[in-house]
């Protein structure tokens, strides 16, 4: 080849490279949606807005691991290993017996689930931005309700974030930098400034009883502010009872809006709980449109419950969590002051029987509990599936291997173990309180019940404990008498709270009573001191305040450096 | 019923290379590619890449005809640059995703829309850099022929999906460039005609390689990287991290310290002293093992005797480590409701605490295996048919043999990448079983 020839190859090819250069490589989309083309309508606006609340609807509503935060670890539910069941690594047993650990997957969603809350508001608003809300007609304000609407929910992500972790990294956009943690006070401190602002802008509910679709409210930044204060002993060492007091009173007032305490508890609960005049704030569900479940049903409830409900469908569950015993395997009542909570209840309370849907949207009782035969329809019955096989179960307020008396183990039902190792199948009561279920000829109702997420009752509840706190436990045995009452038969409470003897333990079992499996006991337990210092079953005081905040899992702290964990963990 | 289809990804390449060649002695090769992906944002998205090598036939020279039992002898050095984009190519597109109904203000119900990733516009090509020094020979009028290489292979913007903090980022991964790292090694090829008769033939090849890897560098927000992470039941951690100056291939454990007087386990912390399981740290784990093999062998075989024929393939992979995860999750009795293995109540039945991620599962993976062995006869048909020319009938037995001291099922586990070498039960997990094939082959 001669020189020439090579040199004219190279500059040719040189030539073709620099002409072809500005080939398009740019893709093309066909299934997904581009922002750009994506704003044609008010309703694509909206449906924009509303990706933080779809979140939030997930978090608080439908996955377990807010709710496992805040339930398991506690007096209230536990989830324990049933035979070969519910191993699962001793993690569960390891939440009951409060040993926290970097390394648990709840404690990674926990806080990945209400950061992640955070940055789809920010990043929903900064979307919007860019958009021309006169081109699209909408009414002049718009914006700003959006902004403060949003300001509330990342008020309310931020108020898990300082309940379970304590100071986390405070954000007013997505476009910073990754950053460490904010001190206690200055979440605090962010939260309350959130919650200021937006409380004065937000829509008051005129119509009592006028439907919850889970959009935000004045009362909802209002509850949230009463949450904030009547914390802030252990959220940062500063008692605010009279400024809690004073919102809830507010609330109470009317002057946030309209709200009322529902007679009947069932409709706070049921199927057709939108117009609850109790609901101050709910995660919206509708069967076949958005399928909303509580968290724990699949969790809670055995795996044949389904056929107690005439074989509903879509109803399978696992057969795990239950309430903390009451009763020892002889059955004797425990003396433990904390747990037991199915004792708690009167025997007269309307919410202490076993849940039965009457049809129409009605239902009965709160409880699985007792020889499980559907009372309306006695073929419909729950059968065992592992000890008990084929037999209708009875769910016993118990824990202990009862199939296994009479064998060389365990000879006698006095040489039975009751710990979190030792459950059977029908151990422990299981609660149907959030979202309850229909039966079978009537599926097309399952999910419709909303999930109340603030409801007036624990306005009366703040309230009444702020009073007692602040030497008033007089007004404080009234209001929440005032809630009693509807769960007797014509008012008739057997046991109503006397002020003489409203103590500490009492305010904590009405807590637990009113609020059962609503996902904030570890809240109340922290509040009176009481989570790490007081025994009950198979859960000795361990004393170690550290505990008050879960560990920041590792792999986050690997995600970014700049996170410091949390005393007591980590080898900290 | 949704469907859907997926972005169109574009690539763009141009491509020249100019050889060169005097008398086949003296060989020159470059090449230059320009190329474009639709994956990287838009000013990332060109990028050039080259290579040069050069070769230097020495068997022609004038002084070599003296060595008449080397038929070629050649010396061969290149240098290359190439480029990677192996993600999905839905990734750099800000696109917005549908979530769940929600109620808008007029009271119907209609999906909520948010981003679906963290689009990064910094993204750019990954790029491979190698040189390579290698020689060939065939020797003894081709009866002995094979190379020699040896290479060192860095790679520079390393593409990694990264969990990043969610705010700020909406999403809890994301595509970055996120270091570089290099790896180093040799290998070396023999093939020979042994035996060659009119009746007999043996003829072999034999090929070794070595290889070993590091982390050079990580940029960023984050000083180390977990991988390798083990599922449930009991999730027990992650099994490799990668940090500047980490060993391609090492593990990154608790250091296992004994069981105590319940069968529980024990653990080093990072004071080297003794503590329960129950105590261990993240902070308190080690790198320790390799599950990149020191040397990788393959030797064939194939024997001619008349018309019968045989061929064995032997294959070796020689001082590594192995996670075994199998007696891990299954070799501890009652956790949970599954079966155990039979050790669980042999020896490991003095186990009675819950399963730790630590050096007491790490077992040595050497081994050696007959792949493959092959036995044939071959008729001639031509003197009875015009129509076939010949019939072979062979029967191949496959997995006939592994010589291992690993106690897993397979040591040959997945050792390409940094947070591997772990024998899944949860991926991919079959039993190795031995198939017998009988064959015909007709030749027309």
């Amino acid at each position: 080849m001669k020189l020439i020839n090579i040199i004219k190859s190279i500059g040719a090819g040189i030539a073709c490279l620099l002409m072809t250069t500005s080939c398009d490589v740019e893709p093309t989309f066909y299934s997904q949606v581009v922002p750009d083309t994506f704003y044609t309508s008010q309703d694509a606006v909206w449906q924009r807005f509303n990706r933080p609340f779809t979140h939030w609807r997930w978090y608080v509503g439908h996955n377990a691991p807010r709710w496992m935060l805040q339930e398991l670890g506690t007096d209230e539910f536990c989830l324990p290993t049933r035979g070969s069941d519910w191993y699962n690594g001793a993690v569960y047993q390891k939440f009951h017996h409060q040993e926290y650990s970097e390394d648990m997957a709840f404690i990674e969603t926990g806080w990945t689930n209400f950061a992640m809350g955070i940055a789809l508001s920010w990043d929903a608003l900064e979307d919007l931005e860019n958009v021309d809300f006169d081109a699209l007609g909408f009414e002049p304000g718009t914006r700003e309700s959006m902004l403060n609407q949003q300001k509330t929910l990342i008020a309310s992500f931020y108020l898990d974030g300082l309940d379970f972790f304590g100071g986390v990294p405070l954000y007013t956009t997505t476009q910073s930098e990754v950053l460490g943690r904010s001190s206690d006070v200055e979440t605090f401190n962010f939260i309350e400034n959130l919650l200021k602002e937006a409380l004065p802008e937000l829509p008051a509910k005129e119509t009592l009883g006028g439907m919850e679709t889970g959009t935000p409210n004045q009362a909802v930044a209002a509850s949230l502010l009463a949450r904030l204060y009547f914390n802030a002993e252990p959220y940062i060492g500063k008692s605010m009872y009279s400024e809690a007091a004073q919102i809830c009173q507010d609330i109470i007032d009317g002057k946030y809006g309209k709200y009322a305490l529902d007679p009947d508890w069932t409709n706070i609960f049921g199927f057709d709980n939108e117009t609850s005049t109790e609901i101050i704030w709910s995660v919206p569900s509708e069967n076949a449109k958005l399928e909303t479940d509580g968290t724990y049903w699949s969790y809670m409830v055995h795996y044949n419950y389904k056929n107690y409900l005439g074989g509903l469908e879509g109803s399978g569950s696992n057969n795990g969590i239950g309430l903390i015993p009451s009763r020892d395997p002889m059955g004797n009542l425990y003396t433990y002051k904390l747990g037991g909570a199915y004792e708690k209840f009167e025997d007269t309370d309307v919410r202490k029987q076993p849940y039965v849907y009457l049809g129409g949207g009605k239902y009965r009782g709160m409880f699985i509990s007792g020889l499980l035969v559907n009372p309306l329809n006695p073929d419909w019955t729950c059968t065992g599936s592992r000890e008990y096989r084929g037999q209708v179960i009875t769910m016993r307020d118990q824990v202990a291997y009862f199939a296994k008396v009479g064998t060389a183990d365990y000879p006698t039902l006095e040489s039975l173990p009751s710990t979190i190792a030792h459950a059977e199948e029908n151990s422990c009561i299981r609660v149907t309180k959030r979202s309850p279920r229909p039966n079978q000829d009537e599926k097309n109702r399952k999910f419709d019940p909303d999930v109340p997420i603030i409801r007036l009752a624990e306005i009366y509840y703040t309230l009444a404990e702020c009073k007692m706190r602040l030497g008033d436990s007089e007004t404080a045995a009234q209001l929440i008498n005032t809630v009693r009452r509807r769960y007797f038969e014509g008012g008739a409470d057997p046991n109503p709270v006397m002020a003489a003897s409203l103590d500490k333990y009492r305010m904590l079992d009405e807590w637990q009573v009113e609020f059962l499996a609503e996902g904030r006991r570890r809240t109340d337990l922290i509040r009176w001191d009481a989570y790490v210092t007081e025994n009950w079953w198979d859960k000795p005081a361990n004393n170690n305040r550290n505990l008050h905040r879960y560990p920041i899992h590792y792999s986050l702290i690997g995600a970014n450096n700049l996170l410091e964990q949390n005393p007591g963990y980590g080898g900290n | 019923m949704s469907s859907s289809k997926n972005i169109t990804e574009r690539l763009f390449s141009l491509f020249a290379r100019a050889n060169y060649s005097y008398e086949d002695k003296y060989l020159l090769q470059a090449s230059i590619r320009h190329e474009g992906s639709s994956k990287f944002a838009k000013d990332n998205r060109w990028a050039n890449f080259w290579s040069v090598s050069g070769g230097w036939r020495i068997s022609s020279e004038g002084f070599m005809e003296e060595l008449d039992w080397v038929n070629d002898l050649k010396v061969r050095f290149g240098y290359g640059v190439t480029g990677n984009n192996d993600f999905s190519a839905s990734y750099m597109a800000n696109m917005l995703g549908s979530d769940t109904y929600w109620m808008l203000p007029n009271g119907e119900w209609a999906y909520s829309y948010g981003k679906t990733q963290n689009v990064n516009q910094n993204l750019g090509w990954e790029e491979k850099k190698e040189w390579n020094l290698g020689v060939d020979y065939s020797l003894f009028k081709g009866r002995l022929s094979g190379k020699f290489d040896v290479y060192r292979r860095k790679i520079d913007n390393l593409i990694y999906s990264v969990k990043v903090p969610q705010p700020p980022y909406t999403q809890g991964t994301q595509w970055q460039n996120i270091g570089s790292m290099e790896s180093r090694g040799w290998e070396l090829e023999f093939s020979g005609d042994i035996i060659r008769t009119n009746s007999f033939t043996w003829s072999s090849d034999l090929n070794l390689s070595h290889n070993k890897g590091k982390i050079l560098t990580l940029w960023g927000n984050n000083t180390y990287y977990n991988g390798n992470g083990f599922p449930a039941p009991g999730s027990p951690g992650d099994a490799c991290r990668m940090e500047e100056g980490s060993t391609i291939g090492s593990f990154y454990l608790w250091k296992f310290a004994g069981f105590d007087d319940d069968g529980g386990f024990l653990l080093y912390n990072k004071d080297g002293e003794v503590i329960p399981a129950a105590q261990k740290t993240e902070n308190d784990k080690q790198y320790m093992g390799n599950y990149t093999p020191k040397l990788i062998i393959g030797w064939s075989h194939t024997l001619t005797y008349k018309n019968f024929d045989l061929g064995i393939n032997l294959r070796s992979w020689i001082d590594f480590d192995v996670y075994n995860t199998i007696n891990m999750y299954y070799g501890i009795q009652g956790q949970g409701n599954t079966n155990v293995l039979k050790d669980a109540y042999g020896k490991f039945d003095h186990i009675k605490g819950e399963k730790q991620i630590c050096d007491y599962y790490l077992e040595d993976g050497t081994f050696l295996k007959i792949d493959a062995l092959t036995f044939g006869y071959t008729l001639n048909m031509r003197r009875y048919t015009p129509w076939v020319n010949r019939i072979r009938v062979y029967g191949t037995i496959g997995n006939l043999a592994t010589w291992t001291k690993y106690s897993g099922v397979n040591p040959e586990v997945n050792i390409t990448g940094w947070d591997q070498g772990t024998e899944k039960f949860w991926d991919n997990f079959y039993p190795n079983v031995r198939t017998y094939t009988l064959g015909l082959q007709f030749n027309f």
